[in-house]
């Protein structure tokens, strides 16, 4: 019974072949579709993604969890010497502590002279990391956070310490985080001691490149990298990580990032910054070529 | 008892689809997201090449049109593309399939691993002549590898859970009930 197919009469082979031809058809029809129209069927992918994957996250989780927990027992072997190296972190913690402590004392007696208001639009929404992209062709994670959060198309994804990526593709409870290693990934960066500005190229690899810099002997391992803000999609002065440099001579950033244990991560919601546009009133009298009526004495802000 | 007459064709078919949504599920795990992570093993394909192989007629077109675009849509692969590679690849298959049945497993192993490998090599191509930076022929020969590697694993798993095992076929009658 298994085989008849094998054997089927010529009349219905020939059949099949138009109809393998036609789903041939179909699927390439289909891949122009996406690669001329892209942004459109992405959105009917993600609204896909945000209806199915988010019910079955009870599948996903334990599994994950469960090699998870393999890998950690594996480490079980050099207890000892962790527990060794443990403990001398912990003795160099300890006077970083205390110099963190007298710093904090003395950074809010200074906020509390100049009366500081730090950067209030800037609030987070933390999500969990329910899946990745399942094939070499991205790298990405989907959270469980998406529009119902305040989650909108790219805004900044951190772990606990550094930049992770940012979201490509809102649904309405769930989003894809593009993370900074994905080959299409760029992102404006600053180098901290020297000031250079550069951009964050990933290309696959665990450290993204460091391209268009200025002045590349200027910058050297070790660096500091934050984000520049330049464009004005991710914020400025979140942290990256630090300039390494590759076998190859090219000038990369490892991550502060662990994406190995990339469990919850914050997604930054920000408010557009307000943009200045015309001269204020302030400065001086307005051209001529102004309406009359129009408000002069308006605040300086942005206009139609 | 054959084993492959314990369900009805309709059913297997809803094994294939169940499974392959199950492969899917898996692939979507979040194991490790370090960038050099080795790529892991395209279960559809494994799936559906060791079921048409096995069954060709429970394994219907339709089917695997469906289980690719699936698997097109959650795994952000190029759209429309996977679909293609895999039911081209299955049909290349199920015109074989009586041989592949009759001969060694190491050659059925070789067959699937170099559809495997043929598939991404087209992929790249057709991904550089429409201007998409894939992932680089590396990690997609490496996607592959995994693949050809997972392979005995899946119909070692397929035959061991489901009885999912090549009829032989002097003992399995036609749908007459006649013997061949």
């Amino acid at each position: 019974m298994a085989f008849h197919s094998d054997q089927n009469p010529d009349y219905l082979r020939g059949l099949r072949r138009v109809l393998v031809g036609a789903a041939a058809l179909f699927l390439v029809a289909v891949f122009l579709l996406w690669r001329i129209d892209n942004a459109r069927v992405e959105q009917l992918r993600v609204s896909l993604i945000d209806r199915f994957v988010p019910s079955f996250d009870w599948t996903l989780k334990p599994a994950a969890a469960a090699v998870r927990l393999v890998s950690d027992f594996r480490s079980y072997a050099r207890v000892y010497e962790q527990n060794a190296e443990l403990r001398r972190e912990l003795q160099r913690m300890q006077g970083w502590r205390e110099a963190a402590l007298q710093l904090e004392q003395k950074n809010a007696q200074l906020l509390a002279l100049n009366n500081v208001r730090l950067n209030p639009r800037l609030t987070f929404v933390t999500g969990e990391v329910m899946a990745d992209s399942g094939s070499p062709f991205r790298h990405s994670v989907m959270v469980n956070v998406g529009r119902m959060d305040g989650v909108a198309d790219g805004a900044a994804v951190m772990d606990g310490l550094g930049l992770v990526g940012r979201i490509a593709g809102v649904g309405a409870q769930s989003a894809r985080v593009i993370l900074l290693t994905d080959s299409s990934s760029r992102a404006p960066v600053m180098v901290r001691p020297s000031g250079q500005r550069a951009i964050l190229t990933g290309d696959n690899r665990a450290a993204p490149a460091l391209d268009f810099l200025d002045q590349p002997d200027e910058v050297r391992p070790g660096d500091r990298v934050v984000t520049s803000g330049d464009g004005g999609l991710l914020p400025p002065e979140l942290l990256i990580g630090q300039v390494v440099v590759s076998p190859d001579g090219r000038l990369r950033v490892l991550p502060a990032a662990d994406y190995r244990r990339l469990d919850f991560v914050r997604v930054i919601r920000q408010q557009p910054p307000g943009v200045v546009t015309g001269p204020g009133a302030l400065i001086g009298p307005l051209v001529a070529a102004e309406p009359a009526g129009a408000p002069t004495d308006a605040a300086p802000g942005p206009r139609p | 008892m054959t084993p492959g007459r314990r369900f009805g064709p309709a059913l297997e078919t809803a094994g294939v689809l169940a499974l392959g949504l199950a492969a899917i599920q898996f692939a979507l795990m979040p194991f490790s997201l370090a960038a050099e992570r080795p790529p892991g093993p395209d279960l559809v394909f494994a799936l559906v090449a060791a079921w048409v192989i096995r069954r060709p007629a429970e394994a219907p077109l339709w089917a695997i049109l469906a289980l690719g675009l699936t698997a097109d849509v959650f795994l952000s692969r190029p759209l429309g593309l996977g679909a293609l590679g895999l039911v081209l690849s299955a049909e290349a298959l199920r015109a074989n399939a009586a041989s592949l049945r009759a001969g060694p497993f190491v050659a059925e192993w070789l067959t699937v691993a170099g559809l495997a490998v043929a598939v991404v090599l087209c992929l790249h191509a057709a991904l550089q002549l429409t201007f998409l930076d894939g992932p680089g022929l590396g990690r997609l020969l490496g996607h592959a590898g995994a693949t050809a590697l997972a392979y005995p694993a899946v119909v070692a798993a397929l035959a061991l859970a489901l009885g999912l095992r090549a009829p032989r076929r002097v003992r399995a009658p036609d749908r007459l009930g006649r013997l061949p």
